[in-house]
């Protein structure tokens, strides 16, 4: 009995001494943010880029948006939502009471205008892609009809949207930065110029922005999830690491990155090592195999090239040892993500061996294209020494992004090397761009994989989602249309007074609510 | 004089037509798609292609030019593909910046430059002479971006007394280091340049002349010889002038300076056409005017050159 007793007054001293360590978050003060470049823009229908959906939606808010702390979807501006049986009819019920930051409450209607928007060929938006589910897409982007059928209002506070076929993932393309609503008077009165005087419903709202300088955004008071902690958010853009790192270091940013020359300097500093966050990102780098280009339309030498290359090595190495060894197209955090796949070993014998048996005894000559940047151009430098040891004479291609990509887009380069970041947080994200043949950058034509993507498209159960993608990724390596690589860890430093922030692998996920700075650290 | 002016300004027209027909010839010559750059990896072909037509992007290059110059003629540089901002706006938003840096770094520039020139010429040949080149050589060979670095280290970050990088409140301070880390270099030039003609000019009669009247040395230099020694010097200056309005684009990455050219180099990259042809035309007639006074300001340096 009494040895229970001291149990019992343990845990609630440990408990006591919990609440007291957990300080309550305090209001007030600015964050001193950083981005490397400008914003192309904040206006949802035009913001494809990482950077402009991160700002956007801290402007604007979508039906339902990612949980903070996991990659579940979350009521946003929907209160709930139905589906009809057939899977073809969601009902979204709004949040009553929201209100622009003109003053002015959401409705429906709002929903309506900001996806109607989305199609309208005058705007030519580049997120069509994420909802041309919706009945009436078509009709609306051919300027036939005016608006999308398929989105209706049925009244102030309930919107529905009939879709052409079951999609499985609508929910989670309704978190897109595209899905953000709009308000249609703001729209029409700037026009263009609506990304420059962006309106919506978020927690912050946009104060000033200064071209190629900053970025002032100020708390929502009246944001229907209570208002952020901190009053102002002052984002400057500092292209270079290393002076962005110098303003950390004076105390003018609250984050700052550790650019991969000074990682051994930062990650040993007796002071700042306990300051670093290590978030593992959703991406996998990959050098892709086009199975259109000869002799890559032969799965031996796809194979050859895998095992030429010591993807280990090069992790301890050009990447510091920081990244996660690849083992196929799914992040680890990723939902399907299997530990148990073993990724291709690196064997340059057995490498040379599948070159004999292809026909290609004496080696054999390939263009190896990647885009510019330093990193990427030392990275392509050894696979070309990895590859010569096997007897392939990679010609190396480099070229700026707009030329690069256009090419590889469509579908002539042979061998790239490139990388995908997830757009959100689910494997067919992953697998349709990178292995569905239609569009296909390397010639993948794989009946198989292809009825297995289409059945992730259509089912509604995350689990046999999730299981399908555990398939399709146990079969890339039989196919080997790719030598997957790794997947990216972030190293970010972070200022002691900073508390409670989000570390979502979405870059689209933190609406910078949960923050707060703690005075008596500074 | 006047005449000399008018035929001047006419003759730009030419200038900024050809540079203009060269610009657009290259955006056709060199690879990448402006559309494809913009739209990001998940839009539609179809979009894409719809996207292309709706800007006359499918149009023969020469049909696209002879609009540019129609459009150009009417004042209207476009629209940004990428910000969906008028061209025009977005060019007299980061000229101002430039313009501050540029005007900030040519007075660096010219007072050491000069100043150092005119201590090496005088002191020819001596330790002083000996010591000043080694320190222009050294600066000519020093890259920007090193320096710039160097600087921030030392002033902002151990010392603490100026600001690392952005604009800020727009006070001077934080055009210090910039100004410093481009103008350094200059003057280098400026202080080797300045040093030679000097020393041509020092060696001539009319020196000699106002030495033997007993003339101090102060007026010799200043009065007679830096006056003759400056034609090679304001070129070099008017030139370099324009091509800092033109834009620094390592001392602006660095410093995070809202700049012309980072802008010009963000739009060549994104293979966004429109700010690439306002702004080449733009730079097209900062040099230009900037010739022009470099060739008007001889008439007043020296008065034997007439404007015929």
């Amino acid at each position: 009995m009494r040895s229970r007793v001291t149990i019992l007054l343990i845990v609630v001293m440990v408990m006591l001494s919990m609440t007291v360590l957990a300080a309550d978050p305090q209001y007030g003060g600015t964050l001193n943010l950083r981005n490397s470049s400008d914003w192309d823009t904040l206006d949802p229908a035009y913001a494809s880029g990482f950077n402009a959906g991160a700002m956007a939606v801290k402007i604007f808010d979508g039906l339902v948006r990612f949980d903070y702390y996991s990659n579940d979807v979350v009521p946003s501006l929907a209160t709930d939502w139905t589906v009809s049986d057939d899977r073809l009819i969601w009902t979204f019920n709004l949040r009553k009471g929201v209100k622009f930051h003109n003053g002015r409450e959401f409705t429906a209607h709002d929903v309506k205008f900001s996806f109607d928007r989305l199609f309208d060929p005058e705007v030519a938006s580049p997120g069509t892609w994420a909802y041309d589910m919706i009945v009436g897409t078509d009709a609306a982007l051919d300027g036939t009809t005016e608006g999308v059928s398929g989105v209706t209002v049925v009244d102030d506070h309930t919107v529905q949207f009939q879709l052409k076929y079951p999609f499985g993932l609508f929910l989670k393309h309704l978190t897109l930065p595209h899905a953000l609503i709009v308000p249609q008077e703001v729209v029409e009165k700037y026009g263009d110029l609506f990304s420059e005087n962006a309106v919506g419903t978020g927690p912050w709202k946009l104060i000033e922005w200064e071209h190629d300088d900053h970025i002032i955004l100020e708390a929502n008071e009246d944001y229907f999830e209570g208002r952020p902690y901190v009053d102002k958010v002052y984002y400057r853009v500092i292209p270079e690491d290393l002076t962005a790192v110098a303003e950390f270091e004076a105390g003018n940013l609250d984050f700052g990155p550790i650019p991969t020359a000074e990682f051994e300097r930062w990650i040993n500093d007796p002071i700042w090592k306990d300051y670093i966050v290590k978030q593992t990102e959703l991406s996998t780098y990959y050098l892709a195999l086009n199975q259109n280009v000869k002799p890559l339309d032969d799965v031996r030498v796809r194979k050859a090239i895998a095992h030429a290359i010591d993807v280990p090595t090069i992790i301890e190495t050009l990447r510091n040892g920081t990244d996660t060894l690849a083992n196929g197209p799914l992040p680890p955090g990723m939902e399907g993500y299997s530990a148990e796949i073993q990724p291709v070993e690196y064997d340059p014998e057995k490498a040379r061996q599948l070159l004999k048996e292809a026909g290609y005894p004496d080696g054999l000559k390939i263009e190896l294209w990647t885009s510019n940047t330093t990193d990427r151009v030392q990275m392509t430098g050894v696979f070309q020494a990895f590859l010569a040891d096997v007897g392939i004479d990679a010609e190396i291609i480099e070229s700026e992004w707009a030329t690069f990509y256009p090419a590889v887009k469509e579908g002539k380069v042979p061998m790239y090397y490139l990388n995908w970041y997830a757009d959100y947080a689910d494997p067919y994200n992953f697998l349709q761009p990178l292995l569905y043949s239609k569009g296909s950058r390397v010639g993948m034509n794989d009946p198989l994989i292809d009825q297995m993507i289409d059945e992730m498209e259509r089912t509604s159960n995350p689990l046999v989602r999730y299981e399908l993608a555990k398939r399709i990724a146990q079969r890339t390596f039989e196919l080997q249309p790719y030598v997957w690589l790794f997947h990216t860890t972030a190293y970010t430093l972070k200022q002691p007074w900073i508390q409670d922030e989000i570390w979502h692998q979405m870059y689209d996920a933190d609406k910078l609510t949960t923050i707060w700075i703690d005075d008596s650290k500074k | 004089m006047f005449e000399y002016l008018i035929r001047r300004l006419v003759m730009m027209i030419p200038v900024l037509l050809g540079v203009l027909f060269i610009t657009f010839l290259l955006m056709f010559v060199i690879p990448g798609d402006p559309i494809t750059n913009m739209m990001g990896q998940r839009a539609n072909d179809e979009v894409i292609e719809r996207i292309r037509k709706d800007l006359h992007l499918d149009d023969p290059w020469y049909i696209q030019f002879f609009n540019y110059i129609g459009r150009t003629l009417r004042g209207d540089l476009g629209q940004s593909f990428v910000t969906h901002r008028p061209v025009a706006v977005e060019i007299l938003e980061k000229l101002p910046n430039t313009a501050r840096l540029a005007i900030s770094t040519m007075i660096v520039a010219s007072i050491m430059g000069i100043l150092i020139g005119i201590l090496a010429a005088v002191f020819h040949n001596t330790w002083i002479d000996r010591t000043v080149m080694v320190f222009a050589l050294i600066f000519i060979s020093t890259p920007v971006f090193w320096f710039g670095l160097i600087l921030i280290y030392i002033f902002s970050i151990t010392l603490g007394w100026l600001p690392i990088s952005g604009m800020g409140d727009g006070s001077i301070k934080y055009l210090i280091l910039p100004a410093i880390t481009l103008g350094t270099r200059s003057s280098a030039f400026l202080a080797r340049m300045t040093r030679s003609t000097m020393l041509e000019v020092i060696r001539q009669d009319f020196i000699r002349t106002a030495r033997s009247k007993g003339l101090s040395q102060k007026i010799v230099i200043f009065k007679h010889a830096l006056k003759n020694a400056m034609i090679p010097i304001i070129t070099i200056l008017g030139l370099d002038f324009a091509s800092y309005l033109n834009g620094s684009v390592l001392t602006e990455t660095i410093f995070g300076w809202p700049g012309f050219g980072r802008y010009v180099v963000q739009a060549i990259n994104k293979r966004d056409f429109q700010v690439i042809a306002g702004s080449v035309m733009i730079g097209a007639i900062i040099f230009v005017v900037a010739n022009l006074l470099v060739d008007l300001s001889y008439g007043f340096l020296d008065p034997r050159i007439r404007y015929d």
